[in-house]
């Protein structure tokens, strides 16, 4: 049985929205392949909120980009990314584009390369409606569009007829997360969502995601550095290092009992509990470690480390824990 | 003695809309001096102004009212070699690190022109590209790519870099960080105060986050209703 077959029957209360299997990315330079996603599966549960962590550069927002079939040229893809029962990256562009934005969308954690500058705040999300049909005319859409910014905090009548340039940093990450709840997708994914806003408008911003989420029972694939939000908002948090999912299970679980290693350390590094850096150096992606990646870092390495580990699923009575969700790649488990 | 940077009574007012133009004052009469050694936080809400007041003491754009004085001088009038030592002495890192790297130049060559800017001899290039790297934490393998083959992570710090090279006296950072997870941007905060204990820098440090300003700013200013208010 492979993992995300047993990893669905383990959950079988819950509906799998979105199941990624063994996706691999690698990217063609001229100073060797990066591995920028290595075996990477999980599954993403209907209403659930998941969240992806782990060091700038480790993978997350090419996941994100794999998902949303739009990797650049020298991208070789290979896996599954199976939703409504087909594989997404065998999809046409035609075929993809019927996908993006109604039923998976995504906010990019660049607003400046995707907001249209020539195009005011108003029409970049009363288009959507019209390219996906879901407004009846122009002025219907405006009024809609409207609506989701005015929840987002982006009320005056003014402001819908500026421009990307005359809004804030922040004012458009927020035109950005509107774009992406505008058309009630299946799937949201939110790439730091929250990047740049102070904690008030962060957690009004937050606060308004989940409302329509939940409105919809859309399931959102969250990806960000801040643990803060992760533990307010997440059901389940996958780690990722270096291309990899390390860890993967129930937030409250992985925070109280991190079992990974990788996933200690990486706590470790927060404020309360005493910003302890990682010692060594994050691995190169053109020549990563042997074995399991984060052996060269690790306090609890041993001999076997040089070999590959693989996904296994840990039994509620090997920890304090009481679900049978949690999933670890590393040789002590 | 003259403040490296000072801005004097500054106020900033944005038009917008193509018929009926509505003007809007995003702050009035603010003044804010920032000198070696030391580090000024800047705070508020999203859309307060901090970002424009960031560009305009950085000289990129111009108050409605108001000077802004680099040792003393009006930066609007300056010329020649002091309008030059004002553009390397004074840097920006921006908000946005993609949108502020030229797309269409690999990393390497990003960073090479800086190297050539300062008249660096080109023996000398790969060691100071190396150094420079190491410094903020990043590998050698990016220089072949582009912007927009890197992490947001990668690119801040790639933006810090090419700042850092032109050793400037003062710097203007605007969330230097967001990008980053708590592990690297710990990293890049204390290489921060680092350069600020041996090379004397000064800084203007916008963050949302408090625990970043607690850590770095000497002083703290907030932007609340168009008004700059000392906090604490
Ligand atoms: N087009 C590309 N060509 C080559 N390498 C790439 C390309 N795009 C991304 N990479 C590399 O792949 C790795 C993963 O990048 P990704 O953007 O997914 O990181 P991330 O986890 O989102 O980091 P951050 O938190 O900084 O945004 C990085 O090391 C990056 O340099
Ligand atoms: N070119 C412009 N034309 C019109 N209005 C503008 C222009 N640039 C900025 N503004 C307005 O000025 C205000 C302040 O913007 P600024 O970018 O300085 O905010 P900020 O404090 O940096 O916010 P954030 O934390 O979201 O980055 C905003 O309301 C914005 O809409
Ligand atoms: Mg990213
Ligand atoms: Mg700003």
């Amino acid at each position: 049985m492979s993992v995300s077959q047993s990893l669905i029957q383990s959950q079988t209360q819950k509906v799998p929205l979105l199941n990624v299997s063994g996706l691999s990315v690698q990217f063609e330079t001229q100073l060797g392949r990066v591995r920028a996603a290595d075996d990477v599966s999980f599954v993403l549960f209907e209403n659930e909120t998941l969240a992806l962590v782990g060091e700038t550069g480790c993978g997350k927002s090419v996941v994100a980009s794999a998902v949303m079939n739009l990797l650049p040229q020298n991208a070789a893809v290979n896996g599954n990314i199976e939703f409504e029962g087909r594989n997404l990256l065998d999809l046409g562009e035609e075929e993809m584009a019927k996908v993006r934005g109604a039923k998976i969308a995504i906010i990019f954690q660049n607003p400046s390369l995707s907001l249209n500058p020539v195009i005011t705040i108003g029409d970049q999300i009363a288009e959507m409606l019209q390219v996906h049909g879901k407004a009846a005319g122009r002025s219907q859409s405006i009024e809609k569009a409207a609506g989701v910014l005015q929840r987002l905090g982006l009320g005056e009548r003014g402001q819908l007829g500026m421009y990307p340039f005359q809004f804030s940093g922040g004012m458009n990450q927020r035109v950005m997360i509107a774009s992406a709840l505008v058309l009630s997708p299946k799937i949201i994914i939110a790439d730091e969502p929250t990047k740049g806003l102070d904690s008030a408008t962060a957690a009004g911003t937050v606060r308004e995601m989940e409302k329509m989420k939940d409105l919809s029972g859309a399931a959102l694939l969250l990806i960000t550095h801040d643990p803060a939000l992760v533990q307010r908002i997440a059901d389940r948090v996958a780690v990722m290092y270096c291309g990899e999912i390390l860890e993967i299970g129930p937030c409250p679980e992985v925070f109280h009992e991190p079992l990974h290693p990788y996933t200690r350390a990486l706590l470790n590094c927060l404020p309360e509990r005493g910003m302890h850096p990682i010692p060594g150096v994050s691995p190169s992606m053109t020549n990563p470690p042997k074995g399991c990646k984060f052996h060269p870092r690790c306090p609890k390495r041993r001999a076997k480390c040089s070999q590959s580990p693989f996904m296994k699923q840990i039994k509620a009575n090997d920890t304090e824990t009481k679900s049978n969700e949690r999933w670890i790649k590393c040789w002590l488990y | 003695m003259l403040a490296v940077l000072k801005a004097e009574g500054i106020s900033m007012i944005h038009e917008s809309g193509l018929f009926h133009k509505t003007r809007r004052e995003i702050f009035r009469n603010v003044s804010l001096e920032l000198d070696g050694g030391k580090t000024i936080g800047l705070m508020g809400d999203s859309g307060s102004g901090k970002t424009t007041l960031a560009r305009i003491m950085a000289g990129l754009e111009k108050p409605a009212t108001g000077r802004v004085l680099f040792r003393g001088k009006d930066i609007a009038f300056l010329r020649g070699k002091e309008q030059g030592d004002f553009q390397r002495s004074v840097q920006m890192v921006f908000q946005d690190p993609e949108g502020s790297l030229n797309p269409r130049k690999s990393i390497g060559r990003s960073i090479h022109e800086v190297l050539g800017l300062l008249k660096v001899p080109k023996r000398e290039w790969l060691e100071r590209t190396s150094d420079i790297l190491q410094t903020v934490g990043l590998s050698e393998e990016l220089l072949c790519r582009y912007p927009g083959q890197v992490s947001g992570g990668q690119n801040q710090r790639i933006a810090l870099a090419r700042v850092l090279l032109l050793e400037p006296k003062v710097m203007i950072l605007d969330e230097p960080t967001s990008a980053l997870d708590i592990s690297v941007q710990a990293q890049v905060l204390s290489l921060l105060r680092e350069l600020q204990k041996n090379r004397g820098l000064g800084y203007l440090l916008v963050s949302h986050q408090p625990e970043v300003m607690r850590n770095m700013a000497h002083e703290v200013f907030v932007l609340n209703n168009g008004c700059l208010v000392q906090s604490g």
